[in-house]
């Protein structure tokens, strides 16, 4: 598992490679803090991800709640579909705006503000 | 640095960190850095918590509760440290084996924890297990965190309620369901458009607790199909969603995906009521497997024979010891979970006259599981379904212990409605007593306590109940002995399909009439799945064992029967828009032809009705109570006719003295057979020609407007 921080013109983009589980959600929580201490959007980046269990979903979405109570926005790109999948049937898909790829990510951020 | 005493190790062993864990709450929980487990048992002489790397064959570690860790009956500790995605646990007990006295502790097996929350082994639907494994069902921790945004029990009044009975693998499991998991919680959640147009507003599942597809599984011999437990009238444990029914459940997450459907369901205005199977468990009799309760404490979980056999009042081996203080205990700390946590609406008991036995089977006058459970804070506004019978010979329609909560599946409906959709003679006064919710059986409990229905997952469906004279249960390979034999149904002519227009348009129209009589009664109707589009299962009325098309909803037939379906929605919405016919009241049937009377039972010239037995025509005027202190509501005209020749009714005017207007014509061809109050065509004249074996339904009132 790693996880890489990238400044971009709209937003911090986090690339996130391995596993979000029970195991992994705790160090890539530590790992966000640059990211989720400051002030800017956040788009988390799936290209590298193949599996988020239910501790990683949980993650997500205490992350989720932290930036929305912050006016921050969030989006995940380049999730996989059949993560797409588990995350629409139990429940989290909703709270998430997800886009195909990081400059589509971007992009989105930019326009809609 | 973590301020909590118990956040500290006070134990290890092989590099696993404990302390004593806390008695209470039962199962696995959570508490800060560890896990905490504790479990109940009166005779063991000790336990060791087992724990396994998930779905490794061989246990990570066997930590032995130390015996100061004991208060009470109870073993509890805390692990630190736990991974807990990825462990599954259980317990080992030593203790006496001597089945004579009711003790079968056996030291070689690890049994699941009665509170487990999530169990494992099988995760996917009908995935061959590893047969090998001597721990087949294991539990695992949960989280028990959900975002609900603010949902709740939806809390409907009974009276409201139109129930719908369904499968969650059968609801969506054809390939015709058209959805993305099929079988699944997930699939039924993408169906909530659809029962939206139907028009229900409460889904019953058949058991969705832990369950083992492949208890008694086996191969027919001529068809070579599987067969197996596909009902799941058989419980591993309790407080367990069933992980074959989550898409996700491979991930473990059968949890947030039946939350997930609950909180959608409750989105959409519809509830979700679970039928829970407490009166045996899948455990068998002496000759079946160890599991959990068996290992645990055999003679406090069942009943027990003076010399430690089973007692079978379930007909299925065991039976579970509910009114033992510690098994009470359980039932109520699972269906509060189910409320609390799963915002489950309502529970539906299967045999739930075993509820009311004492530990020697006898029946209890004031069973104290029925009485905890109707006094409970949390599921105060549960609704409490009984099936008031067992198989061990206790009927207690109209009669189970009910405490002014208790509602009962109303056998009794099912029983005089299909005799009397068949012409049956003889069902006449019954009949009456029926479409008025049955105040022959529950005059001081109110409609509402009967839920009505004509058909259930157990027996035909409305489609065959009008093509079949007999059962037709070879596919089953018991031979066709079993499922009942008495099922009061009417072939119209033909055994089964037929090409004959004529019997198929009265098969057609026979179910019509059902819905009629089922929609239009006082009480809580219930349909079951794919009923409203003339689902078949060929004859076969006891398809426990199927997961095939037998079982399946087949979705094609909501457009080969369109006629049937658009004709349910109508009476659904028509039960909707009309509180006259879901009245939380019985109706007055007292005071004659005035306007005392909240309904008057007529004869076809108007007059007095004739309740001789030979008469198959049952005709009644039922208005809203509003009339007994003058002011005009709703009036119904409600014309039976069973008889096999057209009836010519005597029309008397409305009170309020407005024209009849047709809302119900079971005679007439689809599109014209049933009408909204705005689109209601008016009577001309003083009298109507009910066709044969025909309902017709008028109504005058301020809604025609």
């Amino acid at each position: 598992m790693s996880v890489e921080i990238v400044v971009a013109d709209t937003a911090d983009v986090v690339r996130i490679t391995g596993s979000i589980d029970a195991k992994t959600a705790p160090e890539i929580g530590l790992a966000l803090q640059p990211a989720l201490g400051g002030t800017r959007d956040v788009v988390v980046d799936f290209a590298g991800v193949g599996y988020v269990s239910s501790a990683g979903l949980r993650l997500l979405l205490v992350i989720y709640r932290k930036l929305q109570a912050e006016s921050r926005r969030l989006v995940l790109a380049a999730v996989k579909d059949d993560i797409i999948q588990v995350m629409s049937h139990t429940g989290f898909l909703p709270f998430f705006t997800v886009a195909a790829n990081e400059s589509d990510a971007l992009a989105t951020l930019s326009e809609s503000r | 640095m973590d301020v909590r005493i118990d956040s500290y190790a006070t134990h290890d062993f092989a590099g696993y960190r404990f302390r004593q864990g806390k008695a209470l709450p039962f199962g696995a929980s959570v508490v800060g850095n560890g896990v905490n487990f504790s479990v109940f048992s009166s005779r063991a002489t000790a336990c060791s918590l087992v724990l396994f790397e998930n779905g490794a064959p061989l246990p990570l570690v066997e930590i032995d509760i130390p015996p100061e860790f004991r208060i009470g009956d109870v073993y509890a500790i805390t692990v630190f440290d736990l991974p807990i995605e990825d462990i599954e646990y259980g317990f080992r007990f030593d203790g006496p084996s001597d089945p004579h006295r009711g003790l079968r502790y056996d030291r070689t097996r690890i049994v699941a924890d009665p509170y487990a929350r999530v169990m494992s082994g099988r995760d996917t639907w009908r995935e061959e297990p590893d047969w090998t494994n001597n721990y087949q069902h294991r539990s695992r921790v949960s989280f028990d965190d959900f975002d609900w945004e603010g949902d709740r029990p939806l809390e409907h009044h009974m009276s409201d309620l139109v129930m719908y009975e369904l499968h969650i693998r059968g609801f969506t499991a054809h390939p015709s369901s058209g959805v993305s998991a099929p079988g699944t919680f997930a699939g039924l959640r993408e169906k909530i458009p659809y029962l939206k147009r139907l028009g229900v507003n409460c889904v019953e599942l058949l058991p969705v607790f832990e369950f083992d597809e492949w208890e008694n599984s086996r191969t027919h011999p001529d068809t070579g199909e599987w067969l197996g437990n596909y009902w799941g009238y058989s419980t591993l444990g309790f407080f367990a969603p069933k992980a074959g029914y989550a898409s996700t459940g491979r991930f473990g997450m059968q949890i947030d995906e039946l939350k997930t459907l609950v909180k959608d369901l409750h989105a959409n205005g519809i509830e979700i009521i679970l039928d829970v199977v407490f009166n045996h468990t899948a455990e068998g009799d002496h000759r079946g497997p160890t599991i959990s309760f068996r290992g645990i404490d055999n003679s406090t979980y069942y009943m027990l024979t003076p010399d430690g056999w089973y007692y079978n009042f379930s007909g299925c081996g065991n039976t579970f010891n509910c009114n033992h203080p510690v098994v009470r205990a359980l039932v109520v700390d699972c269906l509060r979970y189910w409320a609390a946590e799963y915002h489950i609406d309502g529970f539906r008991f299967d045999l739930a006259s075993i509820l009311g036995r004492d530990q020697n089977g006898a029946p209890l006058a004031n069973p104290p599981l029925l009485e905890s459970l109707a006094y409970d804070p949390i599921l105060s506004k549960c609704k409490l379904i009984a099936e008031a019978w067992d198989a061990g010979g206790l009927y207690q329609v109209g009669s189970f212990p009910a405490y002014g909560r208790w509602a009962e599946w109303n056998g009794k409906f099912r029983d005089s409605a299909r005799s009397y959709l068949r012409s049956k003679p003889g069902t006449i006064g019954e009949i009456a007593s029926r479409v008025q919710g049955s105040p022959d059986l529950y005059s001081s409990r109110g409609p509402s306590t009967s839920v009505n229905f004509i058909t259930a997952h157990d027996g035909f469906t409305l489609a065959d109940l009008f093509a079949y004279n007999e059962k037709h249960n070879d596919a089953n390979g018991e031979g066709n002995r079993d499922g009942s034999d008495d099922n009061e149904s009417w072939n119209c002519g033909a055994e089964g399909p037929t090409d004959d227009p004529a019997i198929n348009a009265l098969r057609l129209r026979l179910a019509k009439n059902a819905m009629v009589l089922l929609l239009f009664s006082q009480g809580v109707p219930m349909l079951v799945m794919g009923d409203e589009f003339g689902r078949t299962q060929h004859g076969n009325n006891n398809v426990y064992c199927h997961d095939n098309e037998l079982a399946w909803v087949d979705w094609t037939y909501a457009e080969t029967n369109a006629e049937l379906f658009a004709f349910t929605r109508h009476c659904i919405a028509l039960r909707a828009a009309l509180p006259v016919v879901r009245s939380p009241h019985f109706p007055n049937a007292l005071g004659g032809e005035g306007r005392d009377a909240d309904i008057t039972f007529l004869g076809t010239d108007g007059g007095a009705a004739e309740w001789a037995g030979w008469n198959s025509v049952l005709a009644y005027r039922l208005r809203e109570r509003s009339y007994r202190d003058g002011t005009p509501g709703d009036e119904l005209m409600v014309m039976f006719n069973m008889h096999w020749e057209e009836q010519y009714f005597r029309l008397t005017p409305p009170l309020d003295g407005s024209p009849w207007h047709v809302l119900i014509n079971t005679t007439m061809p689809s599109g014209t057979d049933a009408f909204q109050p705005l689109d209601a065509p008016q009577v001309t004249g003083s009298s109507f020609i009910a066709g044969p074996r025909s309902v017709v339904v008028l109504i005058s009132g301020s809604r025609l407007h």
